[in-house]
């Protein structure tokens, strides 16, 4: 089957026009939606917070009578500083509430610390007309709450356009692309004279009917042409692209619990003898990282001999075990054993769709197809932070790995039925496998360790330990609801998704492979400084932006970096080999970051666990330069 | 099938309310129709105040067919040991017994009851005792134990002592008492514990004695002694003496510019304290004769009645003492406070 390539255009053309439609009509539809919920808003609100002011005003207006009534001198009301504080504190979209006099001298006034200058005054007569109760109402409330709304319906947008773009393709290749390729492959084969081939996928209507004719028609012919002993051969097209949408949605369904797990441990949390309770919340997510880098490890070199298919099957079995037990967990320790079967499971299940690519690709075409893979694990961390977040302030934590587990089942239905035939060449197969002369031989390598130590598993340390641990917990902490932690922690892989054709572009275009990997790594540590001058949300996001972007420029020079520093290594392991392994080392900071990070955080709190973790990874970015520089033959290929 | 079924449950419905409510309305008039109505005998010391007022009114409001006979012993031990001896003879239906010295004269402490001497075969309930459980009255709030219940109408002193922070703060508070009287040691007591956890210093101060008895004269000098001691606020407990002198008591402390806390209502509503965290004396004679409606209609043995007190107590304010004293309550106590005296 040479003609892989060929195949796949039609489809995926078909895809992606009917894509950029549904697209546009998506965009148009929820930007509509967006701004008419915003222009009756803004109708309902505003006049909705003048009458709220006004009805505040009276209410003032009422304890002032009556204490005049009693015969106070309305110069010598007590406690009124308090009593505005009050009304100041219940109603945020006061900035100032003041009493004056007639002649406009004022008596008591009260405003917030950090009231705008924006403010429309409202006024309030009392009864004897001696005094004048004024209420300045932000103008900027309106335009906040505005704000808060369009940001929500951006990510719903964005979140929906998404979903799109995964699932779209996926039915129009079910219905009409691999159909389509399918008759188009038997055709052209009958057309160069092979009559065996039969075409085995069905369809609806007019294609249907076509794929029939045309199997009936070959039949006739075969029969016909009693000369041909050859067998009848089942013909269905494939294409790489099948293994999308299974992943994705494989993917989705462990990325639903990242934005709350922490919390959910936190729940569960019960001591664990020389452990800190920051530690044994860290625990189940290191637990996770090693045993996927085990799983990843011990399964890499058995899918030649199971198949993707059967593979997958494994891993979908582990997980959807794993999640079944995560929604009914009833302590730390039972939590922890379905965190590793799930980590099992999913090692299991990435290996698969990464054994599918390699069987469905030749070397050539192989390194652009691997990229299918890595954009439908970063759509998936998008959308999966965000829905999950959502998902679980509307139905509880527990609840979300029920939509996991169904989320894993439903993506075995989609993985292509066709594969793990063994159809795959050996040479795909046995990459990605170092084997363990190979791991030693790589960890003595000098230049290749200076650049995993310098730049990949600090940037792994910091992703684990700052982002998965202690942003969620500090989030939490400071009153944010699951959904608000979603949100931040989609903007990480918003930042990832969105830059990382960029950063390769600069690296490629410019050959700025070591002051990528240094500079994104020192802007990813850096960000974290932000808590030693802010605090709370401002300093989060400060610092997830830069850890966004610091990654974003750093992650694909890594690996060119790697491989013209390890040079020598891969003149004996090859190309793949070692990228594989470079995958694995790199999870030695998945692993050890959150078990530092709760540490830390037990001893010094979660601004000064932020503060140390970005420091780490930005001197070991900054350092990576000077300790390269010795060996100024490292190339970047 | 089933709608037959829904109809049916219906009907059973209807038919068991109407059964139920046509039950119920002949017992009621069964009550109503009773031929003779329940006699309450209410045993006063200073006439029928407040509290008798509002026993009164409940049972009208709530058309219960009784006669209340009031018998005043008018401060004098020897009407009111006559007043015992008729209620002993003629056996009402309920006793009322107003005032701890009342109560304590006619029911006795429960554990040294002489049936010779106290009301033992009438049900009785009490209002207005101080202290019922220190004073021996009943064992525990939650049952005498005998077939008396009554209720409370003092305030917790350390809920007065908060409601009043929040209109003086203090860290000096004075004290003047009757060393006479029960119900002011046990006061001072929980005052000299409170001072501790609730961080003021107590000054306090007995009123003088002259043949065996408190000295009104002896007021006065006092004051300006409490005032020397740098008194913030004076606490009237529920002293009886004082209580009579709360005219002479609140005007000298009032004129040394020390604002009064009163336990009771009166020195506020009719004296010059400045405030009292109270239950009004209306309020706790409705209360007493809600516990005696449990008694009559409801037939509950008064022992398995517990003492009870009224929900929400009242935060008095005597604006002509506020104004004297340009001390105004701050806005916030003003939303919930009495105001009283505000024109005079």
């Amino acid at each position: 089957m040479t003609d892989r390539q060929q195949q796949a255009a039609p489809g995926k053309r078909i895809a992606s026009r009917l894509f950029t439609m549904a697209g546009i009509v998506l965009l148009l539809a929820s930007m509509a939606f967006a701004f008419y919920s915003a222009y009756i808003f803004e109708q309902r609100l505003a006049p909705e917070i003048d009458a709220k002011s006004l009805a505040v005003a009276r209410s003032l207006q009422g304890d002032i009578e009556r204490a005049v009534g009693y015969g106070i001198p309305l110069d010598a009301l007590q406690g009124m500083d308090q009593l505005l504080d009050d009304v100041l504190a219940g109603n945020p979209e006061l900035a100032r509430v003041e009493v004056s006099t007639t002649g406009g001298a004022i008596l008591y006034q009260r405003q917030h610390p950090d009231a705008d200058t924006d403010i429309r005054t409202l006024h309030h007569a009392i009864a004897d007309g001696s005094a004048t109760i004024n209420v300045g109402v932000r103008a900027g409330y309106v335009r906040n709450q505005l704000l808060g709304i369009f940001a929500d319906a951006a990510i719903v947008l964005l979140v929906t356009l998404l979903l799109a773009m995964e699932l779209l393709p996926l039915l129009v290749n079910r219905l009409l692309g691999i159909p389509l390729e399918s008759l188009a492959g038997v055709m052209r084969a009958a057309i160069g004279g092979d009559y065996s081939r039969r075409v085995a996928i069905g369809a609806g209507g007019a294609l249907g009917q076509l794929i029939d004719l045309c199997n009936r028609r070959l039949d006739g012919l075969r029969n016909r042409a009693s000369d041909m002993h050859g067998t009848v051969v089942p013909y269905r097209a494939a294409a790489v692209t099948d293994i999308r949408a299974p992943m994705f949605v494989f993917v989705l369904a462990e990325e639903l619990s990242r934005a709350f797990l922490p919390l959910y441990v936190q729940e569960l949390y019960a001591p664990i003898p020389g452990l800190s309770e920051q530690a044994a919340i860290a625990l189940p997510i290191t637990a996770f990282m090693l045993f996927v880098a085990l799983g990843t490890l011990f399964a890499g070199s058995r899918v030649r001999r199971v198949g993707s298919a059967h593979l997958f099957r494994w891993g979908v079995g582990l997980a959807a075990v794993g999640f079944f037990g995560l929604a009914l967990a009833h302590s730390l320790y039972d939590l922890l054993l379905w965190r590793i079967l799930i980590a099992a499971g999913y090692a299991l299940g990435t290996l698969a769709c990464q054994a599918y690519v390699a069987e469905m690709t030749t070397a050539e075409n192989r390194t652009q197809a691997m990229s299918i893979f890595v954009g439908a694990v970063m759509v998936a961390a998008v959308c999966g932070s965000s829905l999950g977040g959502a998902l679980a302030d509307l139905v509880g934590y527990r609840h979300v790995f029920w939509g996991s587990l169904l989320l894993v089942l439903s993506s075995w239905l989609l993985f292509p039925r066709h594969a793990g035939n063994g159809m795959a060449d050996s040479a795909a197969a046995d990459e990605g496998v170092a084997g363990i002369s190979g791991y030693r031989l790589l960890l003595a390598d000098r230049e290749f360790m200076t650049v995993m130590l310098g730049a990949a598993i600090p940037a792994k340390l910091i992703l684990t330990g700052s982002l998965f641990l202690i942003v969620p917990l500090y989030l939490a902490r400071i009153g944010s609801d699951a959904a608000t932690i979603g949100r931040v922690v989609m903007l990480y892989y918003l930042l990832m998704a969105f830059g990382n054709p960029v950063s390769a572009y600069l690296a490629r275009r410019f050959g700025l492979g070591l002051s990528l990997v240094a500079g994104g790594g020192a802007i990813a540590g850096l960000g974290s400084l932000a808590f030693l001058f802010l605090d709370g949300m401002p300093a989060l996001l400060l610092a997830v932006i830069a850890l966004g972007i610091g990654q974003t420029l750093a992650t694909a020079p890594t690996f060119a970096l790697a491989l013209g520093a390890g040079h020598r290594s891969v003149a004996v392991l090859g190309q793949p080999g070692v990228l594989a392994a470079m995958r694995v080392i790199e999870r030695a900071g998945s692993v050890v970051g959150p078990l530092l990070a709760g540490t830390l955080l037990a001893a010094f709190g979660f601004q000064a666990t932020l503060v140390i973790i970005g420091g780490i990874v930005a001197v070991a970015a900054a350092a990576l330069p000077l300790a390269l520089r010795r060996r100024p033959a490292t190339t970047v290929p | 099938m089933s709608r037959i079924r829904f109809f049916a449950a219906i009907i059973v419905a209807l038919i068991g309310g109407l059964v139920t409510t046509s039950a119920a309305t002949s017992a009621a008039t069964a009550a109503a129709d009773r031929t003779s109505r329940y006699r309450i005998a209410m045993i006063v010391y200073r006439g029928c105040e407040d509290a008798c007022r509002g026993f009164h009114d409940y049972l009208a409001a709530r058309k219960i067919p009784a006669d209340v006979e009031i018998l005043d012993a008018a401060t004098d031990r020897r009407r009111l040991l006559d007043h015992i001896a008729r209620v002993r003879r003629d056996k009402p239906d309920l006793l009322v017994t107003w005032g701890t010295t009342v109560s304590l004269e006619a029911l006795g402490p429960f554990d040294a009851v002489d049936p010779a001497r106290h009301i033992v075969d009438t049900a009785a309930v009490f209002m207005i005792v101080s202290n019922p459980v220190e004073s021996r009255l009943v064992p525990n709030l939650q049952s005498s134990g005998r077939n008396v219940t009554g209720t409370r109408y003092l305030v917790p002193v350390e809920t007065q002592l908060k409601a009043a922070r929040s209109y003086l703060p203090f860290s000096r508070l004075a004290v003047i008492y009757n060393p006479l009287e029960e119900n002011s040691r046990l006061t001072v007591a929980s005052l000299r514990r409170l001072a501790a956890t609730e961080d003021f210093t107590l000054i306090e101060r007995q009123v003088g004695l002259r043949d065996g008895a408190p000295d009104p004269a002896s007021i006065a000098p006092l004051m300006a002694g409490i005032r020397k001691a740098g008194a913030q606020l004076l606490y009237q407990p529920p002293d009886t003496f004082l209580h009579i002198q709360r005219d002479m008591l609140t005007a000298a402390a009032t004129a040394m510019r020390i604002p009064v806390l009163a336990a009771a209502e009166a020195p506020v509503l009719n004296s010059q304290a400045l405030m009292g965290v109270v239950n009004r004396y209306y309020t706790v004679g409705q209360l007493t004769a809600a516990q005696a409606e449990k008694i009559l209609i409801g037939k509950v043995a008064p022992r398995d009645i517990p003492i009870m007190a009224p929900r929400n107590f009242s935060f008095l304010v005597n604006m002509r003492v506020a104004r004297e004293l340009q001390r105004y309550p701050p806005m916030k106590v003003l939303r919930f406070a009495e105001v009283v005296q505000v024109g005079k």
